[in-house]
């Protein structure tokens, strides 16, 4: 509370700045603060010194006003002046005042203090420092008048330390400003303290016999605190909570005051008037509706003022920051416009930097090119003017005319052109014209020889115009075309000769050809015709072939059938024997195993024989290294069946074993074919002992395989016949006249042997020959 | 049964086959149907006349195709030793040509019978024959002439569908 009263003063002033929106600056901070400080110095100084000159013309003022109240003692008044003065003097330091003096009024008024202070708490000690001040002492009930309360000399201790604190550091540390800031707040609650008895009417310490603190005194003590308190600068407790411009600072400089004016001002009017009045509620009722009315029009005044002042400016910021943000988007846009446009110029220069190097190069090397051509031409070349004279001329030139480039240049058009050459004239009238020329002109050579040239010339526009002549020798070429043109008329002459040769072969050649084309389409109805035939032929093979594998066929079942029928008879029989052994009760165990076993057999064979037939139709895939003894084995066992019901005996003389590589079912088909045909003829023959003798050898590295029979041979008369297709001699039931046929091709034609017929002693011998090709 | 010890053999039969299997199964089948027959049994044509004229049998059955002598051969010698022999001939499919040819020829029989042999075929034609002999008064056991007249021309009286009655 005492604080706070202290603060209401700083409030008086700083309200101007807060109603007029003055942003308060530090330095103006400061620089109020110091005349706060200076204003409460000049107070305590005033009060000081006032008691000390009514001390000296024994005129109290104060104590004059009403005879309860007592004056400030006149030790109290000198350290007053004593602090005040260190205090200021620490102000202006800054301005060639010695710092040094301020530490020693604080370190004296301490001392003087303190030394009251013991002296009064003391029993035994008896300084009396205040008996030096030579005055005239008065009572007050019980106590001295004019001299120093303790509670004054405590807080002047107080007082002196924290301007000892404050003078030590100016500026420097934090702690020691603290620490004088809190001493100052101290003292100037004592004197708050003080002043608030006063106040209320009831002043500290009277009636006792300790000496109580005068009115001046505790407003000095005040004054003189807040004074402290505040020249520690700003950024201290308590005065921190006041100043600056946040809002915590501005709430509190604006509602703190009020509020504890009001509390103090309701208790100053209950202690003083409500007391007296006859009913106390009536007036706490009024008093308290009095100060409701203030309050509120006080507070919405203040929130009213500080409210909009806040609004306004949070309107203000966010308007600032918008306009902020638009501007750097604007400053960014802008910035990156600028920076694609540097880059893209960047760009272009780059690029243009490089095709002008390249340009560069590009010059230097045509420069080098047109240079070299210009020197190493085995043309001679002429930089020139149009009216005749020569500016430049390179060494071939020189060559060619025999002079130096000088001579060139100083005898120019004139001396190296014969200008008898009609041509000339023509020739520099049409140059003048078109630009350029391109003729054949006479030179003269320095020895005065003249000799043609081939001459192009063209103008070059410009100031002055030039003109590039290039001069080709052709004396040579002169001579060549002229030999040229004489073997060219020769050539002519002899051509027009042999183009009449020609054209009467030509002749002759076309009665040719059209005399072959005759016999070519002759040829070509002819062949027309004999493919035919062969077509034909073809189709008559292969029916023929159709036949064969039909007989082939016939012949095999014709062998099965002999083959199964003696099985099929014993199979037919066995089982036949198990009803009729079962009905005649000797059926047993013994006899059932005899009889499938002996059925088994049969079927074994009969299997065993039809799988013989299959292999012998299935297709030859590619020829085979194959046994002939094992082949002519297979067959005279598929054939066993029907060789032994004719009683055909067959007697094998193996003198080589032989092995042949072809198809060996084809083989089979071949010697199936010999067989079946020297059966045929054995039973039709009705030989008495019907044999047939297969030999095997060998025969300058040929298989030769030899099938002969006891029949009495063929007739000589067909003998030649019997391997044509459909010659048979069977029948037409019997024989398609194919097998033999077939049997030459098998053995001809796949195999590249060679299958032959003779009449030998008692019947027919076919023989058999297979060379191995791969021996051959 | 031995015909030769046999002190009463009324009837016997002479079978004649050249496959083992077949000649075994028949020999051994015939007397469990006929035990009161003699049978003898021959491999081929030739050991078949040996025996025929050393038993004289009443019925002949025999095969067609056969190594040595065959059958037609054999039954023509054994007509000419004893006319009215009963004689069935068995034949395959292939011996039906060769049989006949031989009838043709004035070659008599009194059955044949097809390969494979049915049982039954064979038993019925044994039977037709054994009645037919037990209709003669004559003991046969004698190469006697008289009988040849009373030769029958068997095969064209007695066909295959007789024989199945």
């Amino acid at each position: 509370m005492i604080s706070i009263v202290w603060v209401y003063q700083v409030h008086i002033h700083d309200c101007d700045v807060l109603v007029n929106k003055v942003v308060m600056k530090k330095f103006e901070q400061d620089y109020s603060l110091v005349k706060l400080v200076t204003i409460s110095l000049f107070l305590v100084t005033l009060i000081s010194g006032t008691t000390l000159m009514g001390w000296l013309f024994d005129y109290l003022v104060f104590a004059s006003v009403r005879r309860t109240f007592i004056p400030m003692a006149p030790s109290t008044a000198i350290v007053f002046i004593i602090l005040c003065g260190g205090l200021y003097i620490y102000l202006r330091s800054c301005q060639q005042m010695p710092g040094w003096i301020s530490r020693i009024s604080a370190v004296c008024s301490v001392l003087v203090s303190t030394l009251i202070l013991i002296d009064y708490c003391s029993d035994t000690l008896n300084w009396n420092i205040e008996g030096l001040i030579p005055l005239t002492l008065r009572k007050f009930d019980a106590v001295t008048t004019g001299r120093m309360s303790p509670i004054t000399a405590g807080s002047f201790s107080l007082a002196g330390l924290s301007l000892l604190l404050l003078s030590v550091s100016p500026g420097k540390t934090r702690h020691m400003h603290a620490a004088s800031a809190l001493l100052a707040a101290a003292v100037t609650a004592v004197g708050m303290v003080t002043f608030l008895g006063y106040m209320y009417g009831s002043p500290l310490l009277y009636g006792g016999t300790i000496i109580p603190v005068a009115l001046p005194t505790a407003v000095a003590l005040i004054a003189l605190g807040s004074g402290l308190c505040m020249a520690n600068g700003p950024d201290f407790f308590p005065q921190r909570l006041f100043l600056g411009s946040s809002i915590r600072s501005r709430l509190m400089r604006a509602f703190l005051p009020v509020t504890v004016a009001i509390v103090l001002f309701h208790g100053l009017l209950d202690a003083r008037f409500f007391s007296r009045f006859s009913n106390p509620s009536l007036g706490l009722s009024l008093m308290t509706l009095f100060s409701l009315v203030v309050v509120g029009t006080l507070i919405t005044f203040i929130s009213k003022t500080i409210g909009s002042e806040i609004d306004g400016e949070t309107l203000l910021r966010r308007q600032a920051e918008e306009e902020l943000r638009k501007a750097n988007d604007n400053l960014e846009l802008r910035v990156r416009k600028r920076t694609e446009g540097l880059a893209a110029t960047l760009d272009n220069l780059s690029r243009e930097m490089a095709e002008r190097k390249l340009a560069e190069e590009a010059l230097h090397v045509s420069e080098e090119r047109f240079r070299s051509l210009f020197e190493q031409s085995l043309d001679a070349v002429f930089l020139t003017v149009p009216n005749g004279n020569i500016v430049a001329a390179n060494p071939t030139a020189c060559r060619i005319f025999g002079m130096t480039e000088q001579e060139l240049c100083r005898l120019g058009r004139a001396g190296i052109i014969d200008a008898n050459d009609v041509r000339l004239a023509t020739a520099l009238e049409e140059r003048q014209r078109t630009g350029l020329i391109n003729i054949e002109l006479t030179c003269i050579r320095k020895s005065g020889e003249r000799f043609p040239v081939e001459v192009s010339s063209v103008i070059v526009p410009g100031e002055p115009p030039r003109s590039f002549v290039i001069m080709r020798d052709i004396t040579e070429r002169k001579q060549a075309e002229e030999k040229l043109q004489q073997a060219h008329d020769e050539l002519e002459l002899r051509v027009a000769e042999r183009t009449e040769e020609l054209a009467l072969s030509i002749k002759r050649l076309q009665d040719e050809i059209m005399e072959r084309k005759r016999t070519e389409n002759s040829l070509r109805e002819e062949t027309t015709k004999r493919l035919r035939a062969v077509e034909a032929l073809r189709e008559k093979e292969q029916m023929l072939i159709h036949q064969s594998r039909q007989a082939a066929m016939g012949e095999m079942i014709d062998n099965i059938a002999h083959q199964w029928r003696q099985p099929l008879n014993t199979l037919g029989l066995t089982i036949q024997q198990l009803s009729l052994l079962y009905d005649s009760g000797q059926f047993s165990r013994e006899f059932l195993n005899q009889i499938v076993s002996r059925s088994m057999k049969q079927i074994h064979y009969m299997s065993r024989t039809i799988e013989d037939f299959r292999n012998f139709f299935s297709p030859d895939k590619q020829k085979i290294e194959f046994k002939v003894r094992e082949s002519i084995d297979n067959i005279l066992s598929l054939l066993d069946g029907s060789l032994r019901t004719s009683s055909i005996g067959v007697e094998i003389a193996a003198k080589d074993e032989l092995v042949i590589h072809g198809y060996q079912n084809e083989f089979a088909q071949v010697l199936l074919n010999i067989l079946v045909n020297a059966k045929d003829a054995l039973i039709e023959k009705e030989v008495s002992d019907p044999r047939v003798a297969i030999t095997l050898s060998h025969e300058d590295g040929c298989a030769v395989v030899t099938i002969a029979d006891n029949a009495g041979g063929i007739p000589e008369e067909i003998l030649g016949k019997i391997f044509d297709p459909h010659f048979t001699t069977k029948g037409p039931q019997r024989g398609t006249g194919v097998g033999l046929f077939m049997s030459k091709a098998i053995i001809e034609k796949n195999m590249g042997g060679r299958l032959s017929v003779c009449n030998v002693a008692d019947g027919a011998e076919f023989r058999i020959e297979v060379c191995d090709e791969s021996r051959n | 049964m031995n015909p030769e010890t046999d002190p009463m053999p009324l009837i016997s039969i002479l079978l004649v086959e050249d496959d083992n299997d077949t000649l075994e199964i028949l020999a051994a089948i015939i007397p469990v149907k006929f035990p009161d027959v003699a049978l003898h049994t021959a491999v081929n044509g030739k050991t078949g006349l040996e025996l025929f004229k050393t038993h004289l049998p009443d019925i002949v059955v025999t095969d067609i195709n056969m190594p040595e002598i065959g059958g037609v051969q054999m039954v023509g010698r054994i007509r000419a030793i004893k006319p009215d022999a009963k004689i069935i001939v068995i034949t395959a499919d292939t011996g039906k040509a060769t049989l006949e040819d031989a009838v043709g020829e004035g070659f008599e029989i009194d059955h044949y019978i097809m390969k494979p042999i049915d049982f039954g075929v064979l038993f019925a034609a044994i039977e037709q024959c054994l009645g037919k002999i037990a209709q003669r008064p004559e003991i046969f056991f004698s190469d006697d002439g008289d009988y040849s007249k009373k030769r029958r021309t068997a095969f064209h009286a007695q066909t295959d569908s007789d024989c199945r009655r």
